[in-house]
This record gives C-alpha cells, structure tokens and sequence, in this order.
C-alpha cells in the first residue's frame, strides 16, 4: 500500500523547472534512494513533501494527506509526522545535541516523562550516547549528520526523509550512516535518501532508485533482491 | 523548556534592546500614573466644590421662625436641592466669634441681631444652581443669594460651573492625549525591538517551522518577552509615580487643605495605588502582546 505518491508533479520557479511531471510511488517500509547530478530536483522533492513548497501542478498524498491542497495550518501536523534530516542539518546552535532533540520532542507534544527514555535510545541507536551534552559547534560532519538523524527518529515517525546525509562525508562515516538507515527501515519505517553517492547505491543493491535529471525522472530501478523475492513463491508453488 | 523560560533566556541574551524597551515602557506608565492621579485629583475638586453648600439664601432682618421653616420645608421638598441647612441669628454670631475667637474684642463689639438668618443648600446638580438661585431670589423675605464656589473673578455661578468642567475635561483631554502619544510610541518601540529579536533567530524560527511548529509554539516565547518587558516598564513606571506622589503629598496636602486630590487615609490611597497598577499592567499587556503579535506575523511571514 503506498504511503507516499507524486502524481505528475511539476514545480518551476518563473522560466526554472525544479521538477517536471514526476510521478512515483512509495510503499509502507520501503526503502527507496533519489539520486541525480546536483540540481536533478531531489532536494525540492522533500520540499514539497514538507510542504515548504506548493507544486506548480500535480498531486502529492501522504499517509492519506493531500499535500498540495492543503491548509496552511495544518502544515505543522505534517512536518511533525515526517522525520526530515536535511542536507545543512538544520540543528539549533545554541542547543546541545540532547537539547536539539527535545526540542522536537516539545514541538510534536510527547509527554514529558517520556523524553529521557526516548533522547537515550536514539542516541544510542545513532552512536551519539557520549555526545549527548556537547554544541553542534563540537561535533564532526559525521556527527552533526547522526544528531539530525537522531532529531528526526525521536519523534517516531513512519516515514524518514534524508537528504543527502552522505553528502560530505568520508566513506568510512558515509558507510556507518547508511548502514544506521538500513537498520531503521528493518524495524519498519520508510525511508527516503537522496544521495549522488554512486558507490553507496552500488553497495546496497536491494535499494529501489529513482533517477531524476533536470527535474524529470529519468529511471525508477525496481531492487533485484525483491525482484527474486516476488518469483521465489511461484517457484515454490509449481 | 517552557515558554516562559525560554523568553527569560532570551531576555538575558540580548539585555541592552530589553533595557531599552523596559526604559520605554517605564517612562510612558510613569507619566500615564501622575496623569492618571492628577485626573484623579481634579475630579476630586470638582466633587468638593459640588459638595459644599454652593447657595446661602440670607434673610431679611424682620424674617420670622415661620418664614425659615417655610423656606427651608419649601427646598427640602425640591428635587433639585440636597443638604438644607438653616443658620439661625444665634448660630451666625457663634460662627463669626469662633472665625475671632483670636481677637475676642470683636466678638463683643457686635450682638446676634446684625447677622442675618440664613439657608444653604446645595444643587444635586450645579447646572440647577442659577434657577434655583433665581427662584430663591423672589422669596419677599429673602435678602440676598449668593454662592461659594467662587474660584475668583466669576460673578455668576455658571461661570464657576464652566470654568471648573473646562479645568477637568482640559486636564483629562490633554491626559489622554499624551497617554495615547506614549502608549503608541512604545508600541512602535516595543514592535522594534521584538522584530529585531526575531531577525537575531531568524535561523531558530526557520529551523522549528520545518520541524512542525505551530505557530504559537513559534510566537509564545517571544509574546512571553514582550509581556515581561510590559510587566517590568509597568511596574517600574507605576512604582516611580507612586513614590512621587508618596514624597510630594504633606505638601499637596497642606497646598489644597480641604480638598482631598489624593486620598489622606492611607488604605484608600493604597488601594488606589494598586487599582492603578492593575489597569496599567492591562493597559501594557495589551501593548506588549499586539505590539509583539503584531511584530511576529510580519516577519515569520517573511521567513517562510
């Protein structure tokens, strides 16, 4: 069942088209990569996701929520339904990492007594346990990128949206990153990366990728383990 | 964090623009109290002046018991007259020894049957002074009418009656006038600084709207501060003028005698005092949360 549909979405900002007539689904716990050369749209995809952005023309649905259509003040129940971990982290400077968190914690009305438990998990799911008191100013790149990952899965969203979280980081780190993203798809939520990182979608090969280039979608590549998976039941039929 | 935290914080961030709209603030109320006390004090001037016997009818020498008291049944019966007082021959004379008693001689010099019986009375409203003046005048026994609340060249007591609403509506005209001047002022001062705090976390702001804010989550904090930077100009104003008024009332008191432009009974003039704080802190806090409201819808409008 899809959690997420772009149906011929088209946004342009005067003569620029960011995006032209993409359509696409997203099933529930899909684990789905946005690739493209920079300036292909992938960041405006997550725009009008959020709903920063209106598209110019088309649908976009989410979780049964019409996106384009819908009212200004319920822009805020929307956001706080989507992790979304952005390309410049996003993250308050003058908030330590525990902070950052509950911030969002505050913002999307989680009770109190719940904070700690939840701050601690996350941060111990993104590696960051020892981190927890320190200034985005303190941190690496790697760093920074799992305290916005961990502002983003302390909500419990369904559905995570990163935008190119591997995008300046070595590959060891890159590597640790992506596999933290797997890992949280396997507990059930869906995901969406946008990345350039060629390399990183060679190595995960079950990954469905849409291909997008000068905001046209150029190639949806459905994952060849998934594929195998879908025939394996016929053959056990015959 | 809470809200309230949150803009305590900020307050302590940035505290030259706090002291400056607090410094504002403080001004405009401290100036909008002695206003309000001087409003105060001519109100109170002009009930004194309704409330003592404006009209002293004197009778003729040969004027019977049975003239006063018809005269005096005759006006307790109008309903345009309250506080009928008769001041017989005798009651003059010992008022007019007790204004000697300093100089007994002249006392002696003089006997009850030279001051003339008198009634006094007062209008429930001063604008019946002049007809029932008129009326009185007509008696056949009735000597003379004059008024006492003469205030110095007035002839007539309509005169007084203009003079001394002219003196109360200027001093309330030209209260409100420089209260609205101030009051708009720190508006403006006030949306200033809170759009110059939101431009400082224009970063902040963007970053909580992306994540789902709602827009009070976003407005709170900032509404907060500017409550506090009413509640504390408020005060500071408030307690200013309170304590003006505190140091400068033996004088006033001594100034205006009989006239209570301030309240002499302590509790009365504290309650005062705190009424005027109370409206006040209203006053300003409606300032503080549309100046800010006002400040906020504008540039989140532009962040987003």
């Amino acid at each position: 069942m899809p959690v997420l549909s772009f149906d011929k979405v088209t946004k342009s900002f005067g003569s620029i088209v960011a995006l032209d007539d993409v359509s696409f689904m997203v099933d529930e716990g899909e684990f789905l990569f946005v690739t493209g050369p920079s300036g292909a749209g992938k960041t405006t995809l997550l725009r009008l996701l959020i709903r920063e952005y209106a598209p110019t023309s088309g649908q976009i649905v989410y979780n049964e929520m019409q996106i384009d259509t819908l009212r200004r003040s319920k822009v805020p129940a929307l956001r706080r339904s989507i992790g979304s971990v952005f390309q410049d982290f996003k993250l308050l400077n003058d908030r330590t990492v525990t902070e950052n968190a509950r911030v969002v914690l505050a913002v999307t009305g989680v009770p109190k007594d719940e904070w700690a438990t939840r701050i601690d998990n996350v941060l111990e799911l993104v590696g960051l346990s020892k981190r927890a008191d320190l200034f985005p100013s303190q941190l690496s790149g790697g760093e920074l990128q799992r305290a916005a990952l961990a502002r983003a899965l302390v909500t419990n969203p369904k559905l995570i949206f990163a935008d190119e979280p591997t995008g300046n980081l070595d590959w060891d780190t890159a590597s640790g990153v992506m596999d933290l993203l797997v890992k949280i798809n396997k507990e059930g939520k869906t995901v969406i990366v946008t990345t350039h990182h060629k390399t990183l979608i060679e190595k995960n090969p079950d990954i469905r990728v849409i291909e997008l280039n000068e905001g046209k979608l150029v190639k949806d590549t459905k994952p060849k383990s998934k594929k195998k998976k879908e025939k394996e039941p016929k053959e056990e039929s015959k | 964090m809470s809200h309230l935290s949150t803009s305590f914080s900020n307050v302590r961030r940035a505290p030259f623009q706090a002291m400056a709209a607090v410094s504002v603030l403080a001004i405009t109320f401290f100036v909008m109290s002695l206003l309000a006390i001087v409003v105060y004090g001519s109100e109170q001037t002009l009930r004194y002046f309704e409330s003592r016997p404006q009209v002293i009818a004197f009778l003729i020498q040969d004027a019977t018991d049975a003239d006063i008291d018809s005269l005096s049944v005759k006006l307790q019966g109008d309903t345009r007259v309250r506080d009928v007082t008769v001041v017989t021959q005798e009651e003059a004379f010992e008022i007019y020894k007790e204004a000697t008693s300093d100089n007994p001689l002249l006392g002696e010099l003089v006997s009850p049957s030279i001051f003339p019986a008198s009634v006094e009375f007062s209008a429930v409203d001063l604008t019946y002074a002049d007809e029932l003046i008129k009326e009185v005048s007509q008696e056949s026994y009735v000597d003379s009418v004059g008024f006492t609340a003469s205030l110095g060249s007035e002839s007539e007591i309509g005169d007084v009656i203009s003079r001394l609403t002219t003196i109360s509506e200027t001093v309330r005209t030209a209260g409100v006038v420089a209260v609205g001047v101030l009051a708009f002022t720190s508006f403006l001062v006030l949306t200033v600084v809170v759009s110059m705090r939101i431009m400082m976390r224009k970063a902040e702001i963007d970053i909580l709207s992306l994540i789902g804010a709602s827009a009070w989550f976003i407005r709170a904090p900032i509404v907060f501060e500017a409550l506090i930077y009413a509640f504390i100009g408020v005060t500071l104003g408030w307690l200013g003028s309170a304590v003006l008024v505190m140091y400068a009332s033996p004088s006033i008191f001594t100034y205006f005698t009989e006239i209570e432009v301030i309240p002499k009974d302590s509790t009365t003039f504290f309650v005062l005092l705190v009424v005027l704080w109370a409206i006040e802190l209203a006053v300003g806090s409606v300032i503080a949360f549309f100046g800010s409201m006002f400040s906020v819808g504008r540039s989140i409008r532009s962040v987003r």
